[in-house]
């Protein structure tokens, strides 16, 4: 092994140290000072997430799919959270920002410092991979025409189609390093991340409506479509080893290896120490020259923060806007853990119109219990919570000492301007293109009163989630697996808020009734907020800071 | 201005601070040395109230840390060893952000703030992000922060971090006036000269509890030593450093005692 490594120009015994260090850090459980609080490794928990995940959708798809199908939908399942655990995990996967500063005087080549950072995303990528489809692998012996063998064939067809997805993003994010000046691209990071989110989470879309479809036709799946979608190439390899060797599939599962080859070759050569630089540093903020002359500017500022300062009136409330306001447009971990989430509802909703699916939710004739446009609520509540959740995570998360020392009397207040910032910055632009959207597509007061009672559903969802806020706004640091563990963990939880969907429909009987109840849910909101102050303050007040 | 009775902190098994009593006047500067681990930053923590006492009681300008935690922190201000701050704002932002924690006026902040920035001669920087600043740049505004509020005490932990000699005389001189105004500094340091030059009192800390307590010529005094360095060393209880140093040297260079 030394020799290959010495002819490949790296270090044997650098790369198995690094490596091994790297997999011991993942795993290992946090400790608090003093060796009490301890707690899992948020990877460990996104391996029983994904593990609950796997073994629900293959228990769903047993009792109906053919044995392509069920490989199929478990394959493109799995091959899209991998991609999304590594978008949303990209920072902390492919280069670990402590590295820099850490081992950029060491005596270790690039090659070296790469092999071990990729292989470290292998690893990463294949447990992600085990948790999601080894259940399936088993449970997929019962799928009819399966045989025993098919965890044999199926899993580890499964880890290389995922190995070839993480192989995707990296091919995807080295090439627009490539294609984009360097400045650019750092800038727009947060953008390209949300469109490439945006992108994955629209093609999946169709997966559930595909499987449905071909589950109520019982027919075997076919089609040109399929050329186009990876997860079927490798299910094809999977009918190849049960005997199907129809030349379809043999093409597909050819398609499935050259696309495999093709993203490890350009993966490794993508990767060189230029480029381990130029990711390196995407983790640091935009040095951007911020221009404007400002040591005479006023304190209000824009028409935004005017209008903040007079509807917050408390000066620590105030402080939280403007803090997050700021990070909100400069600080790129925070971009990123922030605007990603915004593709998830407009996916959807992108998809529904594209099936011409999106009903008039406010009818009672198109009213279904499935609506599409009803399901909407289901992804404003997890944007809404992912912003929530993703807020305490910062690159100046040591900075959080100053909550600490300050005399913060209301930390929920502080969290309220924090909650401010983004409904001013982000939701509320956001109800507004969804108002646009749903007009265009349904009658004109309709959309507008759906979108406004999304809205107010919004702020709810707001209120709510503020109830398991835990930590000071920007004040953790980011662990790998953190974000995964927290989308995943939402992703099983809010199904069971599913009754939200009909709320709508059902309380749109007139307008008074309407009316009445969005006035309703407004005081619940401003009931719920007021409990969410005062939980938050027991909560952080006497929270003890370490760091 | 600073009353501190018992005072213990626990981490598990691990006593960080032991029982420390101490009574630090108005107007005084006193030096808080100690080995590393000793419980200095652990002492300022509690004082400041960022993390709890395990046992014992503290007040701080005439009020008790636990009890009200809020008062104290309204009266004191604090330059953490770290230095950290959000890098992604401005020097003014950052100003502004913690003047308003602290419940200033807008006029105020603002005044104060320019009045910061040409003492420390960043007011040309003042609206640059900080990630372009350097580490003592970055320290001068995490100064500014700890005293734009006027605190009755100032607790620094390692302050001159990063700042040129010009800066660090500066914030020394400037230390020495607030005291004789009647502030009360806490200074942490493990630079002995400027713990000597600036403190009127030094108390020396190890393993969490006090082993010395008193100004700089009365423990030279008490240890028959000439210098605080000498002092220091005694106390905690440190090995010849010389002979250390030599074996360590040998042993790197490979060369046989």
């Amino acid at each position: 092994m030394e020799r290959i490594f010495t002819r490949f120009g790296a270090d044997w015994h650098q790369f198995r140290t690094m490596l091994a260090l790297s997999i011991r850090l993942d795993f290992r459980e946090h400790r608090g000072i003093g060796g009490h609080h301890r707690r899992l490794s948020p990877i460990v928990w996104s391996l029983i997430f994904y593990s609950i995940m796997g073994f629900s959708l293959a228990v769903s798809l047993l009792p109906k799919a053919t044995l392509f199908l069920y490989s199929f939908l478990i394959l493109a399942y799995s091959m899209v959270m991998i991609v999304f655990a590594v978008i949303l995990e990209f920072g902390n996967t492919l280069v670990v920002p402590e590295d820099t500063e850490v081992l950029a005087f060491r005596p270790l080549s690039s090659r070296t410092y790469f092999l071990a950072r990729f292989f470290n995303l292998l690893f990463y990528v294949l447990f992600m991979g085990t948790a999601l489809c080894l259940i399936p692998s088993l449970v997929g012996m019962a799928v009819q025409g399966s045989r025993w063998m098919f965890p044999l064939i199926f899993f580890p067809i499964a880890l290389v189609a995922d190995l070839a997805s993480a192989a995707f993003v990296v091919v995807v994010y080295t090439g627009l390093l490539k294609a984009m000046p360097y400045e650019r691209f750092k800038d727009g990071l947060a953008y390209i991340q949300t469109g490439f989110a945006f992108f994955m989470f629209f093609s999946y879309q169709f997966i559930p409506r595909l499987s449905r479809e071909f589950i109520q036709q019982g027919a075997e799946v076919s089609g040109a479509w399929l050329y186009a979608v990876p997860p079927a190439w490798f299910a094809a390899g999977v009918q190849i080893f049960f005997g199907q060797n129809r030349n379809p599939n043999i093409l597909l599962a050819c398609m499935a290896v050259v696309a495999t080859g093709f993203l490890f070759f350009f993966s490794f050569r993508k990767i060189s120490l230029q480029y381990a630089q130029r990711i390196a540093q995407l983790q640091t903020t935009s040095k951007k020259q911020d221009k404007k002359k400002a040591s005479s500017a006023p304190l209000k500022g824009s028409f935004q923060n005017r209008t903040a300062l007079k509807l917050l009136r408390n000066p620590e409330a105030f402080a939280g806007f403007q803090l997050t306001s700021s990070m909100m447009k400069r600080d790129r971990w925070v971009k990123i853990s922030t605007y990603p989430v915004l593709a998830f509802p407009l996916a959807f909703l992108a998809a529904a119109i594209l099936e011409g699916e999106l009903a008039d939710p406010l009818s009672a004739s198109s009213f279904e219990f499935f609506n599409l446009s009803s399901m909407v609520i289901f992804f404003i509540f997890f944007m809404i919570y992912s912003l929530l959740m993703g807020v305490c995570w910062a690159n100046d998360w040591e900075a959080s000492w100053i909550y600490h020392v300050a005399p913060l009397v209301s930390p929920g207040r502080f969290y309220q301007g924090v909650k401010w910032a983004f409904l001013v910055r982000l939701i509320l632009p956001f109800f507004v293109l969804l108002g646009v959207i749903y007009c265009t597509q349904i009658l004109l007061l309709h959309g507008i009163q759906y979108a406004f009672s999304l809205f107010i559903f919004g702020l709810v969802a707001f209120s709510v989630g503020s109830f398991f806020v835990r930590e000071y706004p920007f004040s953790q640091k980011r662990e790998k697996g953190e974000r995964t563990r927290q989308l995943t963990f939402l992703l099983l939880v809010l199904p069971f808020f599913i009754v939200t969907w009909t709320i709508p429909h059902w309380t749109y009987r007139s307008s008074a009734g309407w009316w009445l109840t969005q006035f309703g849910m407004v005081l619940l909101f401003l009931y719920l907020e007021s409990l969410a102050v005062k939980k938050i303050d027991r909560r952080l007040r006497r929270k003890e800071f370490f760091a | 201005m600073i009353e501190i009775r018992n005072l213990t902190r626990r981490f598990g098994d691990l006593v960080a601070v032991d029982q420390i009593t101490l009574s630090i006047p108005a107007g005084q500067i006193c030096g808080y040395l100690g080995p590393n681990g000793a419980g200095k930053t652990t002492t300022v923590k509690m004082l400041t109230g960022m993390i709890q006492p395990t046992a014992g009681s503290a007040s701080v300008a005439g009020y008790d840390v636990q009890k009200e935690d809020l008062e104290v922190k309204r009266r004191i201000g604090y330059v953490p060893e770290s230095g950290a701050l959000y890098q992604s704002l401005t020097p003014f932002e950052y100003l502004q952000f913690v003047g308003r924690l602290y419940g200033m006026k807008d006029e105020d902040i603002v005044r104060r703030i320019h009045e910061f920035s040409d003492f420390f001669g960043i007011r040309e920087n003042i609206d640059q992000r900080m990630i372009e600043f350097s580490k003592g740049m970055k320290q001068k505004v995490v100064i500014a922060s700890a005293m734009i509020h006027n605190p009755q005490v100032i607790f620094l932990d390692e302050p001159l971090n990063g700042l040129d000699a010009n800066a660090a005389l500066l914030l020394k001189k400037l230390l020495r006036n607030l005291a004789d105004e009647g502030k009360t500094i806490f200074y942490c340091s493990h630079i002995l000269e400027v713990v000597e030059n600036l403190c009127d009192r030094v108390v020396i800390l190890d393993k969490g509890r006090v082993v010395a307590d008193g100004s700089v010529g009365e423990l030279k005094e008490m240890t028959k030593r000439s210098s605080l360095e000498g002092v220091f060393s005694e106390l905690t209880h440190a090995e010849d450093m010389g002979e250390l140093a030599k074996a360590f040297s040998r042993s790197i260079t490979g060369v046989e005692g």
